[in-house]
């Protein structure tokens, strides 16, 4: 054999196989078209090797082996299908039916259940054994998963894809003999993240999902396969229809960007597109009521109030706002239509609070338009720092990959202020104050300057390196410590680590729901990147939403055309827009409720009082279009076609795979409706002839010069009156306000809380599950309280997605670069 | 090797040759023929009829006989013995059968619609056949032609109506036992064995 070559030969039924040495029989075939049965195999997990159902003839070998877990070897002779082997199964179907309580006809899984399957090819009609059949009740507690232990083969594939893939642990076998079942922790309902990836991996019955259960049986169901609309990961979902109804979204091991993962989201999430609260038909304010109009009166309406200011106030008084949930072609034709028909740049959407200032730091810093962020980035690195993000909650099946680069041996450190599930799983979890991760960094810098653990010549010669070392010499171990207050010896651990590395990689999201990161954070971050010589590949930061990358691209944003390239005269910001009165009359909301996801809601709402003309296009009556002169109704994900590009640039088709809703129509449509009422045809008369338009854009690439942005750390002040920072983001199974639309979602929980550490309540008498007032300098709202170990005493942490607890009242927004944290003060209601 | 049922050879059909014979004369003159068929319907005028005055007179139906669907009902309950699988719409070859289920409030599975329309329907009983518990059955009745579509479309109320007017007298039970059987009973395995979760 050549030296180094790593290929093995062999022979799988008479087929020759060339394969990577290593590799097991089971997988060597089915990526070879050989079926072998398996049932309690995962590509995701390691071999467990329980079933033998997968059992395999080898040539000259007088016993069988589980070709799950042999690996393959070199000139092997392997056979699956013999007299012999028919027999083994057999007998194995027939010990795993002898409990089995039998009950296809009620079962879900029947149709698509291995074991069914399995008993179908090789099974006997008759059992020689003798057993009692398991009747133990079912477990419908909890709210997405029902568990029916009878059903189960004890495959404990659910076991493993819940502890080792998703790092959860919620489920175990407990018992022995007869009475081993599988079970979370002393047999009480489960109550994890309900990510269903145990429902999908489960062979059998035994756990279903329960919004599914009874609803349809496996085989009358179509499927199609779409885009997830939650994330930027974009993982493909296969979606099971019965006469034109969504009933479940599934992920399929062969399939997309995900490999069959999916996140609760992605799998529970997707039924908001029939919540109750979708619009129908557009709508006019008339006497301070919303009433149901056709399409032509609304289009003439809004036509006539945007010529007729345009006219008397100009151009420059109308605004948009696109949305991340949109798809590319809506997001293009809005920018098409405000830049064409009404003739101005003012267009934004809220990436402005996340995407936008990432953008902007990394074009400072790379000379870059996008960063190469890639699905297997945490794969094969030595260390992983992760700052201030909760990454498997905004981004979880990437976060996945944490997961699994941890479990290969890569060393995950976390520096967050909130005991996220990578902080449970992290090597070193450092509980950073919230908003200081630019000091961590600064404090880095500096160890690798004085150190000498970076390339002298290439970060000299970088722009601006005498002003960041100035900037940096003052940040000193033990003032990154005071400042952070983490121990010092814990980030001299941690940034050594790190530093000494050869191979590394950042991890920081930002996004409109978070506000411990600013422009600052995302500088600091790049500056550390080019001053070790890492690329920006090192730098990882995900777009938040489906769309928000493509939103970019189709240049929603003032100061940027579709592609990325400048405009001469930028247009009004999200800031001068929402936040500065007087400065437009029209302002058009695509997709965007910002009186509940936006910070600062009470300027919002004053600015927005003022308005002229208020058109809200949605799929249902968000909080703003309630105060919206008119209201278009805009068909949603899976009613339209479209593309959505991921975080990774990947360009993804989205489809319509059931009818709209009422009269709905796609959000280009509309917009090409009312450019035509206004009397300016924009020449787009169906999907395909904008899709060339967008296909045609030129994107722009940067100039690639590196250079360091050196931004000031500027300490947020602190009172007295408000002693807690709050830190507001995403829940694990919420995603912005679209997820609180999915009755399965809103069933895991649906009511806003505010995470309080246990000393910081006994301190202020607060009490697990009691109400007590949030109060910032902006506002104030009342709130459910929960005591939890998992935020560090001095931070609060809330999620911002319910309605009727208006978190955002209380925040606000930073131009400055700084993170806009809130500064607040809790008191319990008596 | 396989024969062919249907050859594909050209036949030479050949007529048989009219050879002229006294005999034959004979049974022309005397027209023997038409005299010998006069007698066999004199002979029918005197016998019992074959032929049914129907509607005036009705012909019971005989058991195993494939007349108008109906759903079981469950002895200690009343309700429909149907639980809902399936299967008889998988196997319906004219597909007219579609069936709606949905979790109660005890997380049981509920029939919610099962509808059938009889004028798809090819009579095959391959529905029948394929219930698990014998909860769709054929009875005998076959009366129920009607002028309105919406009469034939079966749902599960009417199914279960059919039930109680044709199949709930002892004569029906039996017929129903001995034909149209329930599968259920093939599923106990050995003795002592506990069936499904809930028989036990
Ligand atoms: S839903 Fe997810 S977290 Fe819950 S038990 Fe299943 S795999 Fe584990
Ligand atoms: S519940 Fe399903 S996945 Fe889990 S051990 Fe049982 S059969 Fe396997
Ligand atoms: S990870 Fe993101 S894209 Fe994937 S299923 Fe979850 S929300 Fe959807
Ligand atoms: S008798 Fe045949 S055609 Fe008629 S419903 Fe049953 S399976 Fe379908
Ligand atoms: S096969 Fe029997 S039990 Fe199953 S749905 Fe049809 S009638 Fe009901
Ligand atoms: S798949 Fe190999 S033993 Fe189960």
């Amino acid at each position: 054999m050549f030296g180094g070559c790593r290929m093995i030969n062999l022979t799988i039924d008479g087929k020759q196989i060339k394969i990577n040495k290593g590799v097991t029989i089971l997988k060597a075939a089915l990526d070879n078209d050989i079926y072998i049965p398996h049932l309690c195999w995962d590509h995701r997990l390691t071999p467990y090797g329980g079933c033998r159902l997968c059992m395999v003839e080898i040539k000259d070998q007088p016993r069988l082996f589980a070709a799950c877990s042999m690996p393959a070897g070199d000139g092997m002779v392997v056979y699956t299908d013999t007299e012999q082997l028919r027999k083994v199964r057999s007998t194995v179907v027939e010990l795993m039916l002898i409990h089995h309580p039998l009950d296809c006809p009620v079962c879900d899984k029947a149709g698509e259940c291995q074991l069914q399957i399995m008993s179908f090819k090789y099974g006997a009609n008759f059992s020689r054994f003798k057993g009692e059949r398991k009747n133990a009740p079912e477990d419908t507690g909890s709210p997405m998963i029902s568990r029916n232990t009878n059903r189960c083969v004890l495959c404990g594939k659910c076991v493993r894809v819940c502890g080792e893939h998703q790092g959860v642990g919620a489920i175990n076998f407990i018992g022995r003999g007869f009475e081993n079942v599988i079970s979370p922790a002393f047999e009480e309902t489960l109550d994890c993240e309900f990510c269903g990836q145990c429902v999908d991996a489960c062979p059998v019955g035994a756990l279903g999902s329960k919004p599914f259960k009874h609803r349809a049986r496996s085989w009358v169901l179509e499927s199609y396969d779409n885009i997830c609309p939650y994330c930027s990961v974009g993982c493909t979902v296969t979606l099971d229809l019965r006469e034109g109804e969504i009933l479940r979204s599934r992920g399929i091991s062969t399939k997309g960007i995900n490999k069959g993962d999916l996140c609760g989201k992605g799998r529970y999430g997707l039924d908001f597109i029939y919540s109750d609260a979708r619009l129908k038909t557009p709508m006019i304010r008339v006497d301070g009521q919303l009433k149901d109009v056709s399409w032509d009166e609304a289009l003439k309406y809004i036509a006539d109030g945007l010529i007729d200011i345009k006219n008397k106030k100009g151009a420059d008084r109308i605004g948009a706002i696109g949305s991340p949930r949109c798809t590319v072609e809506d997001n293009y034709m809005l920018q098409n239509f405000m830049r064409t028909v009404i003739g101005t740049n003012n267009i934004d959407s809220s990436a402005r609070f996340g995407f936008a200032v990432f953008n902007q730091a990394i074009e400072m810093a790379f000379g870059i338009k996008r960063l190469p962020i890639e699905m297997d980035a945490p794969l094969g690195k030595n260390v992983i720092l992760v700052f201030e993000s909760d990454v498997t909650s905004t981004h979880p099946v990437w976060g996945l990959k944490f997961l699994e680069a941890k479990q290969k041996g890569s060393k995950l450190i976390i520096v967050d202020s909130r005991e996220t599930k990578l902080a449970r799983h992290a090597h070193m979890w450092l509980k950073i104050k919230p908003g200081t991760t630019q000091v961590f960094i600064y404090g880095m810098i500096k160890l690798a300057y004085d150190e000498g653990l970076y390339i002298k010549e290439d970060a000299e010669k970088i722009e601006n390196f005498s002003k960041l070392i100035e900037l940096v010499q003052s940040y000193t171990p033990e003032l990154v410590a005071k400042i952070t207050t983490i121990d010092k010896d814990d980030f001299l651990a941690a940034a050594s680590l790190y530093l000494t590395s050869t191979s590394r990689i950042i991890t920081l999201t930002i996004a409109a729901a978070e506000n411990n990161k600013g422009f600052n954070t995302i500088a600091s971050a790049c500056d550390l990147t080019n001053f070790l010589g890492d690329g920006p590949k090192a730098l990882q930061s995900p777009a938040e939403y489906s769309n928000t990358f493509g939103l970019w691209q189709m240049g929603i944003a003032p100061n940027i055309k579709p592609g990325g390239e400048k405009v001469e005269k930028p247009g009004k910001t999200v800031y001068e827009m929402l936040y500065k009165k007087d400065e437009i009359d029209a302002l058009f909301l695509m997709g965007e409720d910002p009186l509940i996801t936006y910070p600062d809601l009470k300027t919002i709402e004053n600015v927005i009082s003022g308005l002229q003309l208020l058109i809200v296009q949605d799929i249902r009556l968000t909080e703003t279009a309630k105060l919206a002169h008119v209201v278009l109704p805009a068909s949603s994900w899976s009613e339209k076609d479209g593309t959505f590009i991921n975080s990774m640039g990947r360009s993804q088709t989205v489809r319509k795979v059931i009818m709209e809703k009422g009269e709905s129509l796609p959000d280009w449509q509309i917009l090409n409706k009312l450019s035509k009422v206004m009397g300016q045809s924009l020449g787009i008369d169906n999907l395909k002839k904008l899709q060339s338009e967008v296909d045609d854009i030129r994107i722009i690439a940067g100039d690639k010069r590196l250079r360091y942005i050196a931004a000031p750390y500027v300490e947020p002040p602190v009172t007295a009156e408000y002693p807690f920072i709050m830190v507001t983001g995403n829940s694990m199974q919420h995603s912005g306000t679209l997820s609180v639309m999915s009755k399965s979602l809103t069933h895991v929980f649906s009511d806003a809380f505010i995470q309080v550490n246990t000393e910081d309540a006994l301190k202020y008498g607060l009490v697990d599950g009691s109400y007590a007032t949030l109060e910032s300098i902006k506002g104030k709202t009342v709130i459910k309280i929960r005591v939890t170990d998992e935020v560090s005493p001095g931070v609060l942490f809330v999620p911002v997605h319910f309605k009727h607890v208006r978190v955002n009242e209380l925040t606000r927004i930073a131009e400055d670069g700084t993170a806009p944290l809130a500064l607040v003060k809790l008191t319990p209601i008596k | 090797m396989k024969k062919h049922l249907i050859s594909h050879e050209p036949k030479v059909v050949s007529l048989p040759d009219e050879k002229f014979s006294f005999k034959n004369l004979l049974k022309d003159i005397f027209l023997t023929e038409i005299i010998s068929g006069l007698g066999l319907t004199l002979s029918s005028l005197f016998k019992k009829p074959v032929t049914k005055q129907y509607p005036h007179e009705k012909k019971e139906a005989k058991q195993g006989f494939r007349g108008l669907h109906a759903l079981a009902r469950r002895p200690d309950t009343g309700l429909a013995k149907c639980v809902g699988c399936g299967l008889c719409a998988a196997i319906c070859p004219s597909k007219c059968i579609t069936i709606y289920t949905y979790e109660d409030v005890n997380h049981d599975k509920i029939v919610d619609r099962y509808e059938l329309d009889i004028l798809r329907c090819v009579f095959c009983s391959f529905c029948v056949e394929a219930c698990p518990y014998g909860a769709i059955v054929m009875t005998r009745h076959y009366e129920y032609a009607s002028y309105s579509k919406e009469a034939l479309f079966m749902t599960k109320e009417k199914l279960l109506k059919n039930w109680d007017d044709y199949m709930s007298d002892e004569d029906a039970l039996v017929y129903f036992k001995k034909y149209w059987g329930p599968r259920e009973e093939d599923f106990v395995g050995h003795e002592g064995q506990a069936v499904f979760r809930n028989n036990k």
